[in-house]
This record gives structure tokens, C-alpha cells and sequence, in this order.
């Protein structure tokens, strides 16, 4: 609470004082006494004799606070916040009112409106100074727990990240190695070189840290709990081998009599149902694939020599604690079998672009050699069929934005090993961007044959080999062609629904439209791209959507460090985080449900207890709150209730009182622009900037109402648009409730509005203003100004 | 007479197990419906109008319609809560209009004036 405030009215060198009469001003401060130490009113404030002016009144008259009435509080923000602090002023007291842009710009041509205005803003501004306090910063202890789940590329990057800032990191995989997609890459571009080269260098670094517990072949089953307090139940499923005795001898394997599809070569060659440890495996012990084994069969067991297999091990649940964890489930080759025309699961020479990583990998089933799965005979004819399923509004509409470079690097892989196999690659765009435009111009020279062309069909061709039909979309005619090996493009798909996503969380995820209707999964695009609904968990990797390694790699370090910011030993928060003020809760949890971060966890006693690690001061909860318990230090809704009730008069006879509501990050900029545009609108609208149009509460819109104030109107942002997802819908909700129960009291719901404007729509705002204002002198004054005061 | 519930507008205070009209509600009358998962009043004859209810209801989903004894059919007194005050609009069976302003709080921000 300030007691001894100096207001400081600007006449910006003519901005204000040619519109605004500023001796008329100075007669009006004079009538403010209540805790008012100084009124000064000069024609240059950011001038050199300004500013020691407004230094020697602050000394002279040991002010607390000091409301500042010029600029826009953007425009000499270090001067003046530098001028306070040197003065002695604590932080956050000294308060800016927007006179010139807010008040004398827009209302050029009704200077006496302009004047009223301007003495209406400093008797609120004044009144929001009183019961303002200094800032008080906070510091907390961070928490130094976190998860990452997924264990390939962008997991194991966010890991390493991440424990070596000291961080302990639980790394939770599905598999029973490391490394997931990227692993079982034979070379990645643009460098071609060794995929597990870069995943054995961080799975050392990782283990060097010794700050991170791995387990694999574990599932997270459930999370509760909030951002810094999280809770997961994680299924570890057996290896039924157990660790230190089993040696890797195989005896296992020959012994087995189960034979299955190979899973880790995607489907390429046979396996059994006990396997040797993948490469990347932490525990290096075989695995027995129990869901393949037949009824009482313990073949491995009695041919292990050392005893190791113990085919009666049961799962283990495990709940972890952290506090904040990197999702990076990653993504899976699309089901290209459900394109029918392309003959995958029918031909077993149509093979996809991962099982071509496996078959010239080194370890795969082939050991490199090029041979044709189902002919048996080595390929010399490659037919290479981009966007299988990709772009296809039947299928995936995406583009996975890889797979191009993929084919191009694949197609290098042939040429490399054999300089006269014919290679084709049949595509819709070839999409090679930056610095991969380099590896196709290096395909082409290399002979490989690029054709636009739309496949129609294969089909085995009769001296043996695939006949591959196709349009030639550049000449525009139907030709065949000849392959060994036809490789699909196979696209890029999310990761299905796990533990993270089920239940509850998918549900809000799905309702802040964290999840695309594809299924990636990632915030709001362009500006919090790695959040999710939840503070506390971000996205990593090609289950956020499609990427190339490079971008994968920034990804995960992009989460980690989002992490980091709240895993630091203090970490000093924005003072302006969401108090609960016990006194006034009634426990309703409406705050944890309008909540757009889920920050608000229950203490013992029932109370709703923010994370200020996590909470992103949007003050949505502040709007929500149907007892106004909830503040925040510096501007909030005891600010704009002392403002509202500042007793503000019209501006002019019979002209409407209007309080504006105007979101911080579009809308009041907008107004701001308007009035710097010198787009007029009535001098009656007076601008209040939130940080959020959901940070509005309706008791201040009922309380405006109830004084008198002839029209609220709210503007922010659209739809899809908002910074804090959705608090425009929010605030337009509560508004259309409000708007109900005003009709029913037989009032004018158009009283109170929501415009949805974006920054650059000043004129729509100034457009919207003057036609509000016109409906408002239509309807007459606000009934409650007649009303008995009791 | 009862207040009245808008299913469309109740949520039930999102499912909560108590919602705000059965904390605040004197005779503990409100409930939630476990099927419509809305706000009802279990025993319509106990009520006795004193609209805590209807004040509380964050969603103003509550109204209370007035006794015949006060007002007839379609007579209704309806509250906006405000932050430091509560208007009353009382609408009585002739259709008139009168409108109060009641301050709740201490009215700790008074302006000097002149």
C-alpha cells in the first residue's frame, strides 16, 4: 500500500499539452489529497532537467511510489525504471499511465473530452497506486528430478543435456535397447555417416554422468500430479535373463524352436523368440520374447548353461517422482500395406525405406549385401516410390519432410556399391530443403534416374522381377518399367496414445488442441512449439512432428532446456505468479480446472496451491475465481478494483462511461497504434491492459455495472490465436453467462461486449469502439446509475 | 419457491463432489446429481429463499424464483456479485423495475473529493 505517492503528468513536448490543457490538469491533481505527496506537472519529463526533477521530488518528499503520466509504459522503460530504483524507489512503484498514446493521440479532435479523459486515468491510475506494493522477487528451489521418456534419439539427447546440468534423470524406454528408429539407420545424411556412431557417443557420455537411471523395456502406465510434482507408474516388463549370469553364449537361440518376424529389422528376416542382445542394449543380456513362446516350452532354459533364464519373472510397477520430464516418443514408418496399389505385403521384393536401412546396414540380415528378400538374387534395378501414403488425403496428408533425402541417400547407398545398378526414383516433389539440395545434385551426377511419376500398380513381371506401372506426370503418358527391389517411401507417423497420453491427458490435451487431428503432438506452433497442456512436460522429436535428425537434436535440447530453466539449485521466478489467498477460498477448484498449464495441485487441507516454478502468470486463474482469492504482487484485481471504483465521470453531457478490458499482448497494442495512427474514437473508452483476456474477473465487469459504468467492452485476441490458450474463450464464456443473467434483469446485455481483434487490426478496433459507444447512447445511461444505494 | 437450475449452464462446478451451492446453502439442500452430474435442490419445500445460492453460482446458473407471498408469477429478484458489491434487480409481477446497489465491503478506497 502506497502511502505517499508523487504524480508526474508529461506534456511530451506538445504530444499531450497541445491536446490536453495541462494547467487544467494541475488544478485537478490539486483536488487529490488522500496519500498524494506530490504533483508535478512539466512539459519534458525524459529531459535532462525532467529527470532531476523527478528525482529531487521523490528525495525531497521520501515518496514510495510514483505514477508516471506520459508514454506508453514501453517507451523509456530502462530510463525511467533506472531514474526510480537510483531515487530509491522499490521495485514495481513506480507505475506508468498511458496519457499520450491512451488518451491525447486518439482524441485529437475533442480536446476538451481528451482532457476529462486524461483527469478520469489519473484518478484510477491514482487509485490503483494505493493499493499497490513494491515487488518482492521470489526464489525457489528447483527440482532437480526429471523424466525422459523414449529412448532414442531425442530422448538420449535430452538426457545427456539434462544430467549434465546435474539433473537426475529417469530414461524410460520401450524397447529392450537404445537408440529406437535412429539405431537402426545404417547412415544418416547429410554427412553419411554411421548412425550408432552419434547414439554410442551419447550412450557413453550418459553413462559417464552416472546421473541417469535407465530402464528398458518399461512403459509409463499412469501420471498424476502436477507440474513439479509429478507422479508416474512405470510397468517394467522382464527380460526373464537374469543380469550377470547370462553371458551372450547363444545357446538360447539354437535352442529355441519359435521363429518370428525379426521386429528390430522391421519385419525383414526371421528371429527367435530368445535374442541376442541389439546393439545399444544397457543391460546386454539376451531377451525372451514371452509372447511368442508356446505353452510350457523352456527349451532356453534348459539349454542355458549358466542358468540365467528365469521364464517365471513377473513384471515390476515402479512410481517415479520428478518434476518435470521430456516426452519423445518418437514415430513409427507408416502402414504402407494399406495402400493397395502398391503391392507392400504382397511382393516381398516391395520393400519400405526403413527395412532398406536394415538391409545395407551392416548388421542386418543381409550384412549389407543388397539381396532382394524375396528372389533371393542381388538387386541391380531399384525402383524408388516417394510420398507411399504421404500427401495422399486417403492415407497421411503430411509431407514427413525426410523421407526425400532418405530416398536420395539410399539411392546414394546402391550407387556407391555398384556404379551400374539402375536406379529410378518415381516422385511427386522432390523436397530436399537447405543444405540437402547438395546430396540430390550429388545423386543425380552419380546417374540416378529422377522421374515425376505417379505409380498406378505393380505386379510381377513374367521372367520374374516386379513390373511397376506408372504415370509420367511431366509428359503426361502411362509407362512401365522393370525392378529387382522396389523401396517405399513410408512415411512418418506419431507414436500411438502411451501411458503420458491416456485418459485425462489426452482429454486436455485434446481440448487445448495440443494434439493435431495426425496425432503429433505439440503446443501452440509458432511460439510454445515443445509445450504441452501440462507445464512441466514438453515434446522432443518426430512425435511433435515430423524431422530430420539436426532438427530432432534441437528439439530435445530445446525440452531440455525448457526443463533446465526450473531445475537450476534457485531459481528465481517472475514475482507476478498466482497467489492463493486462503482467507477468501472456498475450496471450489475452479482454478485447477481453468487453468490452462495444470500448475494448481490440492494441499492436505483441500486447498489449491499453484507451482510457482510453473506458473506462466497469465492470470486466468485470477479471472476464474469466483471469490477473487486469487492475486498475484503487482497488477491484479485488487489493482482493478481500485481502479473501477475510482468514481470515473463522463467526459462529456450524455456521453457513455466506457471501461475497456484490453489483452496485453494484441489488443492493447492495437488500441495503442490506433491512437498513434490518430484514428479517433470516443473520448468516453478508457483502456485497462490485462495480461490475458481471461485474467478478467466478472465481479469487476458486475462491479463496473454496478457504478455506474455505462458499457464494458473486452477485446483480445481470436480464438486459436491466444498466448495462454484460450482465454479469450475463457473470458468470452463467462461474458456470454453474464450477458444471460443481464437480460434476464431486463438490462441491455449489449452493455457488455468481447471483440476479437489481432495486433494489426487498429482500424477494426477504433471501427468497433465508435460503433459500441453509439450503441451505448442508444440504449441511455446504465440503469444502476438511478439505483438506490443501500 | 426454489431456485431454479439451468442445466445448460450448470457444469456441477466440473463434477466437483460438493459444488459451490451445497457448501454455501444453509439447510445443505443442494446436491449434485450423479447422473447429470448438474447442481439439484433435494427438498424443493425446505428452501426458504435466502438466495446464497444463486449468489455463489460462479456460472450464474441459479435463480431464485420468488414467493407467491412477495410476488407473483413472473416476479424475480435477481443478485450480480461483484467484487465489493452485490446489485439487486427486483422484477415484480407487473413487470416494474427497481434496481439496488449494496455494498459488501468496507468501501476502503473513498476518493477525496472536492
Amino acid at each position: 500500500m502506497a502511502k505517499n505517492i508523487g504524480i508526474f503528468v508529461c506534456g511530451c513536448r506538445g504530444s499531450i499539452s497541445d491536446i490536453i490543457n495541462t494547467d487544467v490538469i494541475g488544478q485537478e491533481l490539486a483536488k487529490l489529497k488522500k496519500y498524494v505527496g506530490a504533483r508535478v506537472v512539466d512539459p519534458w519529463l525524459c529531459g535532462e532537467r525532467g529527470q532531476d526533477l523527478i528525482r529531487e521530488t521523490v528525495l525531497q518528499n521520501g515518496l514510495d511510489c510514483v505514477l508516471l503520466a506520459g508514454c506508453p509504459a514501453t517507451v523509456h522503460a530502462d530510463l525511467f525504471n533506472s531514474l526510480a530504483a537510483g531515487a530509491g524507489l522499490s521495485p514495481g512503484m513506480l507505475i506508468r499511465l498511458d496519457l499520450r498514446e491512451g488518451c491525447a493521440y486518439p482524441h485529437r479532435d475533442d480536446p476538451p473530452g481528451a482532457l476529462r479523459k486524461a483527469v478520469n486515468l489519473i484518478r484510477m491510475w491514482n487509485a490503483r497506486a494505493r493499493v499497490s506494493d513494491p515487488l518482492s522477487p521470489l526464489m525457489l528451489p528447483g527440482c532437480r528430478e526429471a523424466a525422459v521418456v523414449g529412448g532414442g534419439l531425442a530422448g538420449l539427447t535430452a538426457a545427456l543435456d539434462l544430467a549434465e546440468a546435474g539433473v537426475n534423470v529417469a530414461l524410460i524406454e520401450k524397447e529392450s535397447y537404445l537408440g529406437g528408429n535412429a539405431g537402426r539407420l545404417n547412415k544418416i545424411f547429410p554427412r553419411l555417416c554411421e548412425a550408432r556412431c552419434g547414439l554410442t557417443y551419447l550412450y557413453n557420455r550418459l553413462r559417464e554422468t552416472g546421473k541417469v537411471s535407465i530402464m528398458t523395456l518399461s512403459e509409463v502406465e499412469k501420471l498424476e500430479g502436477s507440474a513439479g510434482r509429478f507422479n508416474a507408474t512405470v510397468l517394467t516388463k522382464p527380460r526373464y535373463v537374469r543380469e550377470g549370469l547370462c553371458h551372450g553364449c547363444g545357446k538360447c537361440t539354437e535352442a529355441c524352436p519359435v521363429e518370428v518376424a525379426d521386429d528390430y529389422n522391421y519385419g525383414l528376416g526371421r528371429r527367435k523368440a530368445v535374442s541376442a542382445p541389439y546393439s545399444l542394449d544397457p543391460v546386454g543380456t539376451c531377451v525372451v520374447d514371452r509372447r511368442h513362446c508356446p505353452p510350457d516350452c523352456a527349451e532356453c532354459a534348459r539349454a542355458c548353461p549358466t542358468g540365467a533364464i528365469e521364464l517365471d519373472q513377473q513384471p515390476v510397477r515402479r512410481v517415479l517422482r520428478f518434476g518435470a520430464a521430456v516426452v519423445a516418443t518418437g514415430w513409427q514408418p507408416y502402414a504402407v500395406e494399406k495402400v493397395d496399389r502398391l503391392g507392400y505385403g504382397v511382393y516381398p521384393d516391395v520393400i519400405t525405406n526403413v527395412q532398406m536401412e536394415r538391409l545395407t546396414a551392416g548388421d542386418g540380415p543381409t550384412g549389407g549385401g543388397l539381396i532382394c528378400p524375396g528372389s533371393g538374387r542381388q538387386a541391380g534395378r531399384i525402383v524408388f516410390i516417394q510420398c507411399a501414403g504421404s500427401r495422399d488425403l486417403g492415407h497421411q496428408s503430411w509431407c514427413s519432410s525426410v523421407c526425400c533425402t532418405a530416398s536420395i541417400k539410399q539411392s546414394l547407398y546402391v550407387k556407391e556399391n555398384n556404379p551400374k545398378a539402375r536406379v529410378y526414383v518415381f516422385y511427386n516433389d522432390i523436397r530436399t530443403p537447405g543444405e540437402y539440395e547438395d546430396l540430390y545434385l550429388r545423386a543425380q551426377r552419380a546417374g540416378v534416374v529422377f522421374i515425376r511419376a505417379n505409380p498406378a500398380g505393380i505386379a510381377p513381371a513374367p521372367g520374374g522381377g516386379l513390373k511397376v506401372t506408372a504415370e509420367d506426370t511431366l509428359m503426361g503418358r502411362l509407362f512401365e518399367t522393370l525392378a529387382d527391389l522396389v523401396v517405399l517411401a513410408a512415411g512418418i507417423t506419431p507414436c500411438g496414445p502411451d501411458g503420458l497420453q491416456a485418459g485425462e491427458d489426452l482429454e486436455a490435451l485434446r481440448r487445448y488442441g495440443l494434439v493435431s487431428p495426425a496425432g503429433f503432438r505439440s503446443g501452440h506452433r509458432q511460439c510454445f512449439p515443445l509445450e504441452s497442456a501440462s507445464q512441466g512436460i514438453y515434446f522432443a522429436g518426430c512425435c511433435q512432428e515430423p524431422m530430420d535428425m539436426g532438427t530432432t537434436v534441437n528439439s530435445a535440447l530445446a525440452a531440455s532446456g525448457r526443463v533446465l530453466r526450473t531445475a537450476a539449485a534457485r531459481v528465481e521466478v517472475s514475482p507476478l505468479v498466482a497467489v492463493v489467498d486462503r482467507s477468501g477460498c472456498d475450496k471450489c477448484k475452479r482454478c485447477l480446472e481453468e487453468c490452462p498449464y495444470g500448475v494448481f495441485s490440492l494441499d492436505r487441507e483441500g486447498f489449491p496451491v499453484p507451482d510457482p516454478l510453473f506458473c506462466r502468470s497469465c492470470q486466468i486463474c485470477m479471472g476464474s475465481c469466483p471469490r477473487q482469492c486469487i492475486i498475484s504482487q503487482g497488477d491484479g484485481i485488487k489493482q482493478q478494483m481500485a481502479m473501477i471504483g475510482a468514481r470515473i465521470k463522463e467526459t462529456a453531457p450524455g456521453e457513455p462511461v466506457v471501461l475497456a478490458f484490453l489483452c496485453g499482448n494484441d489488443a492493447y497494442p492495437a488500441a495503442l497504434e490506433a491512437g498513434r495512427r490518430g484514428m479517433n474514437y470516443p473520448a468516453g473508452i478508457h483502456l485497462i491492459p490485462v495480461r490475458c483476456l481471461g485474467a478478467v474477473n466478472m465481479g469487476l465487469i458486475k462491479d463496473g455495472l454496478a457504478a455506474g459504468i455505462d458499457g464494458i467492452l473486452l477485446a483480445g485476441c481470436r480464438s486459436d490465436e491466444c498466448h495462454y490458450t484460450g482465454g479469450s474463450d475463457r473470458a468470452g464464456e463467462r461474458l456470454e453467462n453474464l450477458r444471460d443473467t443481464l437480460r434476464d434483469m431486463i438490462m441491455d446485455c449489449d452493455r457488455v461486449r468481447l471483440i476479437r481483434i489481432r495486433i494489426g487490426e487498429w482500424e477494426v478496433f477504433a471501427r468497433e469502439a465508435v460503433c459500441f459507444v453509439d450503441n451505448l447512447k442508444v440504449m441511455g445511461p446504465n440503469p444502476f446509475k438511478a439505483a438506490a444505494r443501500v | 419457491m426454489p431456485p431454479k437450475i439451468d442445466p445448460a449452464k450448470c457444469d456441477g462446478c466440473q463434477g466437483e463432489s460438493e459444488p459451490l451451492c451445497e457448501q454455501v446453502c444453509p439447510g445443505n439442500l443442494m446436491t449434485l446429481n450423479k447422473d447429470s452430474m448438474k447442481a439439484i435442490i433435494k427438498d424443493v419445500s425446505d428452501c426458504w429463499d435466502c438466495m446464497t445460492c444463486t449468489k455463489s453460482c460462479p456460472r450464474q446458473a441459479i435463480q431464485t424464483v420468488l414467493q407467491y407471498q412477495l410476488a407473483y408469477f413472473p416476479g424475480k429478484l435477481i443478485p450480480l456479485v461483484g467484487t465489493n458489491s452485490v446489485t439487486w434487480t427486483s422484477i415484480d409481477c407487473h413487470g416494474k423495475v427497481e434496481r439496488f446497489v449494496m455494498k459488501t465491503l468496507a468501501a476502503g478506497d473513498d476518493e477525496d473529493e472536492d
